[in-house]
């Protein structure tokens, strides 16, 4: 006798069991796996923003210092760098030109970036692989912009970045300093924000009390305070998504619960006829224990693959806007596929237990009873 | 041999619904006999075979299997006598549907956990000597009366049992498959087995191949008499 010939023989018994009655289990599996897929995809999509943004985050300057007026960003003089940088502690200080551009034709946003040494002529454009997509409207060639006078000017495409840098360069697009300022408008010697390298990050706390002391009209941002608010973006928005999706769930556990507490006539007459013929109970709850596990178990397979496949190969197609947020130009990118453990395996214990134990309570309740209420059923 | 003595069984002991199904009885079972339980609709027969088949226990009394009492054992060793002591044969066949004839015959001997070839084999063999070698990927439904009492037979018969107990086995077959099942347990007593049948059908206990017939009326041991029957 061997244990493990055992648990085939009841394996086999149950996997003939759910095929005879196929039609019910294969509902029971779909919409199970349906429940599973909508968690897990919110789970994934989740999980590889909050990594994707980490990584972008890890090459971001450690504190950007804007200057406020009345409330609001305005911009900050050149003057304010040089006294930022003989701070005891600050290592480099470097002004930067930034701002977004909404292109009515095309209908997206694009983030543009001025840069003093740019590499190329001012009347020329280096485009992120996306944006080079995106912009449709040229002439001649040129990308055209409408400055902040109202008219018109073109830029030459001469790179594109390369694809390896999408994710943060998609909707991206460098000029120079000088066209930055002629489209936007922006007087010399002003810039849209500052980056600060401090040189001990132990001191990153001082050196930000200090630059608020020197600069009360500033507000210097840590990297991490930018970490902690996306962290709390994606869980908010992610916990949303989840409160619609809990009510689905609720609906199929609910479903779940009454076809497993509720065994039907015909399977106490089952287990009955188990019993009858040898089974003991710890038998017939081995059964059902296998019968649930394969339901439930498949059932997280089909859903967790499918919300795998939908996340990160259909670029989550179903609730993807939902999840990002706001943003005209939807970055064309597609995820890392970054999978947490914890997650999965949290998942795996909330779909796979509670229904595998549901399975087996009331089969014990039947399986207690005497076998010879069998032979008068008959 | 299998012996009760004294055994009382009463259902749903001190509520408005209490019943006593058997009063004081004492019978004994020879090994490799046929011995018939007969009586009227509420005599006490079926809840006498289910205490020889181990599948309630006696409210008092005992019963003994050769030399051991079994009457007070926990549920886990009434189970593992039910599947090696005795096979089971219901009246209405009690054949689990959807499974195939194989797959049926082969269920009790599940938890015994041996190589999955063996009881194959040992089914199919079963099968093949009742004549149902060409039905074994068939499920039970499409089976025809005749066809499902020998499969629960060939399933009575997958541990090798040396007693099979029989509730009413040809209640719902017609006289020529009646005849046929009475053939059958000929041969399987032939081979050593012991038969226990509940049955007030007058072609069982009037049959040549029975060896002894206990007569039950009211929940006791009466003379056997022909309006019993």
């Amino acid at each position: 006798m061997s244990s493990l010939e055992r648990q085939r023989a009841f394996l086999d018994y149950t996997l003939a069991s759910l095929v005879r009655r196929k039609a019910k289990n294969g509902a029971l599996v779909l919409a199970y796996a349906l429940v599973v897929f909508l968690i897990a995809s919110v789970m994934f999509f989740s999980r590889a923003l909050r990594t994707e943004g980490q990584a972008v985050l890890a090459g971001a300057p450690e504190l950007v210092v804007q200057r406020m007026l009345a409330g609001r960003f305005d911009t900050i003089p050149a003057s304010y760098a040089d006294s930022i940088r003989r701070i005891r502690g600050v290592s480099e200080v470097e002004p930067r030109l930034w701002g977004y551009y909404f292109n009515r034709a095309v209908g997206a946003t694009f983030t543009v970036l001025g840069l003093p040494d740019f590499a190329h002529a001012d009347d020329e454009i280096v485009a992120g692989p996306a944006a080079a997509k995106a912009w449709t409207n040229l002439q001649d060639g040129r990308y055209l912009f409408r400055t902040f006078k109202g008219d018109s000017t073109g830029f030459k495409p001469v790179q594109v970045l390369p694809e390896e840098t999408r994710l943060v360069s998609a909707d991206l697009l460098i000029m120079s300093e000088t066209a930055f300022r002629q489209v936007f408008g922006l007087p010399e010697g002003q810039y849209t924000d500052l980056a600060v390298t401090v040189r001990n990050p132990q001191e990153m706390q001082t050196v930000t009390e200090k630059i608020q002391r020197e600069h009360p009209d500033t507000r210097p941002i840590q990297r991490e305070e930018i970490l902690r608010t996306y962290e709390s973006v994606f869980e908010w928005r992610g916990g949303m998504v989840i409160v619609v999706f809990a009510g689905a769930a609720l609906a199929f556990f609910i479903f779940a619960w009454d076809k497993a507490t509720g065994l039907s006539a015909e399977e106490r007459h089952e287990i009955g006829i188990l019993k009858a013929l040898g089974w003991d109970t710890a038998d017939v709850l081995v059964m059902k224990f296998w019968e649930g596990l394969a339901i439930s178990l498949t059932s997280f397979l089909l859903g967790t693959i499918a919300a795998y496949a939908h996340v990160f190969l259909a670029d989550a197609g179903l609730f993807a806007q939902a999840l990002k947020g706001w943003s005209v130009l939807y970055v064309d990118f597609p995820l890392s596929p970054v999978v947490s453990p914890t997650e999965l395996l949290a998942l795996f214990f909330l779909s796979v237990a509670p229904y595998t134990f549901i399975t087996v309570i009331p089969a014990w309740r039947a399986a207690i009873t005497d076998p010879d209420t069998v032979m008068r059923a008959s | 041999m299998i012996r009760v003595e004294n055994v009382t069984k009463v259902f749903n002991p001190g509520r408005p619904s209490e019943y006593v199904a058997l009063r004081g009885v004492s019978a004994a079972v020879p090994e490799n006999k046929v011995v018939v339980l007969t009586g009227p609709s509420g005599s006490g027969k079926t809840t006498l075979l289910s205490l020889l088949g181990c599948m309630a226990r006696p409210t008092s009394g005992r019963i003994h299997l050769g030399e051991r009492e079994i009457s007070s054992l926990p549920e886990r060793f009434l189970a593992e006598l039910r599947r090696t002591a005795f096979g089971f044969i219901f009246q209405s066949f009690n054949l689990v549907p959807g499974l195939t004839t194989l797959e049926n015959v082969m269920v009790p001997a599940c938890p015994l956990g041996q190589p999955r070839h063996q009881v194959r084999d040992r089914a199919a063999a079963l099968l093949e000597k009742f004549r149902l070698g060409g039905k074994i990927g068939q499920t039970v439904e499409s089976l025809s009366g005749g066809e499902k009492q020998r499969t629960a037979i060939a399933r009575a018969l997958i541990n090798d049992p040396p007693t099979i107990i029989a509730d009413e086995p040809t209640a719902n077959l017609d006289t020529a498959l009646s005849l046929e099942f009475l053939e059958i347990v000929g041969q399987l007593r032939a081979e050593g087995k012991t038969f226990i049948i509940a049955s007030h059908d007058a072609i069982v206990h009037e049959a040549q191949v029975v060896d002894q017939v206990i007569s039950l009326r009211d929940g006791m041991v009466v003379p056997a008499g022909p309006h019993d029957c």
